[in-house]
């Protein structure tokens, strides 16, 4: 009898692989909904039916929405491991010796910083909004900084939906676009530069205004837009 | 709780199963070998992960997905299928598919493709 394929090496980078991209599903689709769909009904809704949202739907699309993140941070950092366990010791130099590995750092830099955006500044932002429309609810007054608090967990919102659409491109590229790469090359040029074009997009995130994400369509072109000039980024810097 | 508790141990087990899979150089016979010739098989395994697994799989001694097993592959065919797309003279090729395409760019990586393919116990 053969053995059973999913208790090969490649079974268990499936399992990873597969609870990634079903949690990934879970977390990046009510990323959307909250930015394509429910912000835009939002802001033409009347008072009554929005508190009803915020206090009743809202909370629970929250929840999977931030534990998917969770999940699809972690078992993304597994496979991490696992592919560089499975190339042999030493294996980490997969990550700054292939393209394998610099199109799935650019990936996994992207979806590392969505995650915090989550948990560090949307889901606490949210909390307090959610409190506020509670407090409503129950006779009680607004929290004066309900407001605010929307505003940048929206801002942060928005620049998840910016950092998704390459997130994706380059995760999808880690193993269907390779390249050869000289070992030898330094990969300094290439790190600062992402870092830097990553940093000043997280700055505003934290800080900032949504600008041009403003609308749907122009926070997809942004992210069409920063997904070019980060694979420019890689041809052009390694 | 309880759903959270059984979530956590599955997810534990998983992680605890893989790292007892065989892995890094476990496979590979390195008896012999010089130092530089088991840093050029060290490369290969790493180019394999990250280029050919994908359709060849992680063990190349088995059939992956898409590729045939390639263990022990022959620097000859090894340069005429990745980088050509072609087969060396009277070779009969395990498949009769044309799925791979040819992959020039990795004319460099060739030696230590075939320094791994050539290693595996
Ligand atoms: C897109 C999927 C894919 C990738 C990536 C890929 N291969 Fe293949 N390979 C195949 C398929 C499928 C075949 C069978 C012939 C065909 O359909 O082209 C094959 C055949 C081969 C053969 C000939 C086997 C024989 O004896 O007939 C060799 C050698 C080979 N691949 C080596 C490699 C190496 C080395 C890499 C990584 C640098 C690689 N392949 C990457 C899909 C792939």
């Amino acid at each position: 009898m053969m053995t059973n394929p999913i208790l090969s090496q490649d079974g268990l980078y499936l399992i990873f692989r597969w609870i990634h991209f079903m949690v990934g599903i879970v977390w990046i689709g009510h990323l959307y909904y909250f930015n394509f769909t429910q912000g835009p009904f939002f802001a033409e809704t009347d008072a009554q039916s929005k508190s009803a949202a915020i206090r009743k739907l809202v909370p629970r699309a929250l929840w999977w929405f931030r534990w998917g993140a969770a999940f699809t941070f972690f078992s993304g950092l597994i496979m991490l491991w696992y592919k560089a366990k499975m190339s042999g010791p030493g294996g980490h130099e997969i990550y700054t010796t292939t393209s394998w590995g610099i199109w799935i750092m650019i990936g996994a830099a992207l979806g590392t910083l969505m995650a915090a955006n989550v948990w560090f500044i949307i889901w606490p932002a949210q909390k307090v909004v959610i409190a506020s429309a509670n407090a409503v609810a129950n006779g009680g007054t607004a929290d004066p900084t309900a407001a605010a608090h929307a505003a940048r967990a929206g801002v942060a919102s928005r620049t998840n939906v910016l950092f998704s659409i390459p997130m994706l491109f380059f995760m999808g590229a880690a193993s269907h676009l390779p390249f050869a790469l000289n070992p030898e090359t330094s990969l300094k040029p290439l790190a600062a530069a992402i870092t830097a074009i990553l940093l000043l997009l997280e700055i505003n995130a934290i800080k900032g205004k949504t600008g041009p994400m403003t609308s749907i369509a122009g926070v997809i072109h942004c992210g069409l837009a920063l997904t070019v000039v980060l694979y420019f980024a890689v041809c052009f810097l390694v | 709780m309880k759903n959270q508790s059984l979530l956590l141990s599955i997810g534990m087990g998983l992680i605890f199963f893989s790292a007892c899979t065989s892995s890094s150089s476990d496979d590979l016979d390195l008896v012999g070998k010089t130092p530089e010739q088991t840093k050029l098989i060290m490369r290969g395994k790493t180019i394999y992960s990250a280029v050919c697994t994908s359709c060849h799989g992680l063990n190349p001694k088995v059939d992956g997905s898409l590729g045939p097993a390639i263990a022990g592959s022959s620097l000859e065919l090894l340069e005429s299928r990745v980088l050509f797309a072609k087969y060396p003279e009277g070779y009969k090729p395990k498949r009769d598919t044309h799925a791979m395409l040819a992959l020039p760019q990795f004319k460099s990586e060739i030696p230590a493709l075939h320094a791994y393919l050539n290693a595996l116990k």
